[in-house]
């Protein structure tokens, strides 16, 4: 399995979605300029450009581990479009940008054979209610630093692994090359370290739920007040 | 390694001979310059050593002397006897050949450490990804652990937390991996494997780095001794460190030494939505320490002052936290999961209880403080009060002594309670 090396796939990413969707509608005028947030990105080199149809062939959309993800997570279905391609990241994008609240999420993803898709799909889903929580993307950057959203969305992935999958499961979180953290990474795009990663995953996989009642929202905030100066000790 | 060299009348066999060398040496050298992820994905190794810990938790082992540095250093720095450190003559599993293994005592199941040098650069390589695909390697790694017959199926990488405590006073955690054992899962049984730096201190004859790895069975879920009490939005739990307690107590009578100690500790928590500062949180443990000085002092206790502090132990209190600290285990001091505060107030009681009299004894009584994790809400740190028992107090056994103590806890505690019902 490659992980994608690029400088910024979430934009190469949306410059192809951009492309294609511009041949259909007029509305995503500004290709190249999206932001989003993904799983991993390494290295600063750039990504090959790749073809990328606007389909779901792993058929994300119909999954039954998805969709019980997504309804964890108070995320509405219709709200969410997954396109995979080859050579494409795990990647959220809103399909509103600035300050603007977007209804409608786009989750791209790589594909290719052996990919265990569920444990990052939580992660980007987990990203959709980071983003809703905090208002816009933009806002959400504002608050947060990228170290503390991306373990934040690790720790949502373990409540939601923990609901939907036996705790066996959760080597499909541990054991996922997708979702390994790195050790010399830019604050910027920081995603924390394997050992940091794990904590927050497992925060979440074990979370006492008398502390967040069924709400994932609070689960989101409890994070950035009380778990997240834990797991940063972890390394 | 072992390699023979023909020797031969001819120049090519020569030559080939000694190509053959220099390359079995640079296959050994390279062995030995990269981090090695082979132990918990021996699927039968770790079998049969899992087997062999759980089956018989309590084998009959004899025990050697130190012999390399690192051995001494971790022996000398933990100040652990042979009975609490067991340190095994050979290797309890060929996986470890070469490893230096410590079998821990404790009180149920059983707990083995095993460590050998490595290089340092190991670890910078690993880190920065240098030797290779490091990712794919670890992740293959924990995938294969993962599908061992004996293992419970959850395997990753390492937290900080599950890091040898022994190794902690050489060694720093750097990374590792581990793997649940068994049938249940959350498991009583795990093994860990990884990579520590070495104190500086012992780099002149060390290679900088250390190889890990421990396994443990039949461990005992935590069970906090704390009682917690709601007030409002705080929670306060209170911790009568017994256990601190009794191993010092036991230390000092085996000694003869007329001291005993009765603690308590009070860490406070707060359900709240808005974030406090680190400095109102600090104002707020110092004005709980204060209140409990002043109980104290109700019951005749009178507050040593910086300077009589300085003047019985050589140290203002500044100075005492700084050499508290400075003497944490080495891999306790980077990343310190507790930080005690500068504030410690010192108090002394000569006149009572009856075990005073004539000067024959004295009471003590300590407060410290454990600051709160910067930006942690709801953490507002802990407050502690150390009771000191010395001379015919210390050696007393009387009820009357010993309700006298538990009276100061309980106004300790009143205070604390006070305190935040104000707030």
């Amino acid at each position: 399995m490659k992980l994608i090396k690029a400088l910024s796939p979430c934009k190469v990413a949306t410059v192809l979605l951009g492309t294609l969707s511009l041949a259909h509608t007029a509305a995503l005028t500004q290709v190249g300029l999206v932001d989003c947030l993904n799983v991993v990105e390494v290295g600063q080199s750039r990504a090959r450009l790749v073809a990328c149809g606007d389909t779901d062939p792993a058929h994300l959309a119909n999954d039954s581990q998805v969709q019980r993800a997504m309804a964890s997570l108070g995320i509405s279905p219709s709200s969410v479009t997954f396109k995979g391609c080859e050579g494409a990241a795990f990647a959220t994008i809103p399909d509103v940008l600035g300050t603007r609240t977007s209804a409608h999420y786009t989750i791209t993803y790589p594909v290719a054979s052996g990919t265990n898709y569920f444990a990052p799909i939580a992660h980007e889903l987990a990203h959709i209610l980071q983003i809703e929580a905090a208002g816009t993307l933009q806002k959400l950057r504002k608050a947060y630093v990228s170290k503390k959203i991306e373990l934040g969305a690790d720790f949502l992935a373990g409540l939601v692994l923990a609901e939907v999958l036996t705790r066996r499961g959760v080597n499909q979180f541990q054991a996922n090359p997708e979702i390994y953290g790195l050790y010399r990474e830019l604050d910027t795009n920081a995603h924390g370290t394997p050992a940091e990663r794990t904590a927050a995953f497992r925060f979440g996989v074990y979370l006492d739920p008398s502390k967040i009642g069924s709400s994932m929202r609070l689960a989101n905030e409890y994070f950035y007040a009380d778990i997240y100066q834990d797991v940063l000790k972890q390394q | 390694m072992q390699t023979s060299i023909k020797t031969s009348s001819s120049n090519s066999s020569r030559c080939a001979a000694v190509s053959c060398f220099i390359g079995m040496l640079a296959i050994f050298v390279s062995a030995h310059a990269a981090v090695r992820l082979d132990k918990l994905n021996a699927c039968a190794e770790m079998s049969s050593l899992f087997q062999s810990l759980a089956n018989s938790p309590a084998a009959p082992i004899s025990c050697r002397s130190p012999l390399t540095y690192l051995e001494r250093a971790v022996f000398e720095r933990t100040k652990v006897t042979a009975s609490q450190a067991c340190l095994l003559p050979d290797a309890p599993s060929s996986l470890l050949t070469g490893f230096s293994c410590i079998r821990m005592a404790v009180q149920e199941g059983s707990e083995i450490t095993c460590f050998r040098a490595a290089e340092s650069a190991d670890i910078a390589g690993y880190k920065t990804n240098s030797g290779g695909d490091y990712i794919s390697l670890s992740n293959k790694y924990v995938t294969q652990a993962g599908k061992c017959s004996d293992s419970n199926g959850d395997s990753s990488s390492a937290v900080r937390t599950m890091f040898p405590p022994i190794l902690a006073f050489i060694s720093d955690f750097e990374f590792g991996f581990v793997s649940g054992l068994g049938r249940h899962n959350p498991s009583d049984a795990f093994a860990i494997h990884g990579y520590g730096s070495v104190d500086p201190s012992l780099a002149k004859r060390s290679s900088g780095a250390i190889e890990f790895f421990s396994i443990v069975t039949g461990a005992q879920l935590y069970k906090s001794a704390e009682v917690t009490r709601r007030i409002g939005e705080w929670s306060v739990a209170v911790d009568d460190d017994i256990t601190m307690d009794e191993a010092f107590n036991s230390l000092a009578k085996r000694n003869g030494a007329p001291l005993r100690i009765d603690s308590t500790s009070f860490t406070l928590t707060r359900q709240t939505s808005s974030d406090e500062s680190h400095s109102t949180k600090l104002t707020l443990l110092k004005g709980i320490q204060r209140k409990i000085s002043e109980a104290l002092e109700d019951e005749g206790f009178s507050a040593m002052s910086e300077t009589d502090l300085a003047k019985k132990t050589g140290k203002t209190s500044g100075q005492i936290v700084d050499e508290i600290s400075r003497n944490a285990a080495f891999g306790m001091r980077r990343n310190p999961f507790v930080k005690l505060s500068r504030a410690i107030t010192a108090l002394i009681n000569e006149e009572h209880p009856p075990c005073t009299k004539n000067h024959a004894g004295a009471m003590a009584a300590y407060l410290f403080a454990i600051e709160p994790v910067p930006e942690k809400r709801s953490d507002y740190g802990k407050v502690a009060l150390m009771l000191l028992a010395m001379g015919a107090c210390g050696r007393s056994e009387s009820t009357a002594t010993r309700s006298y103590e538990r009276g100061l806890v309980e106004g300790a505690t009143d205070s604390v309670y006070q305190t935040l019902e104000q707030r």
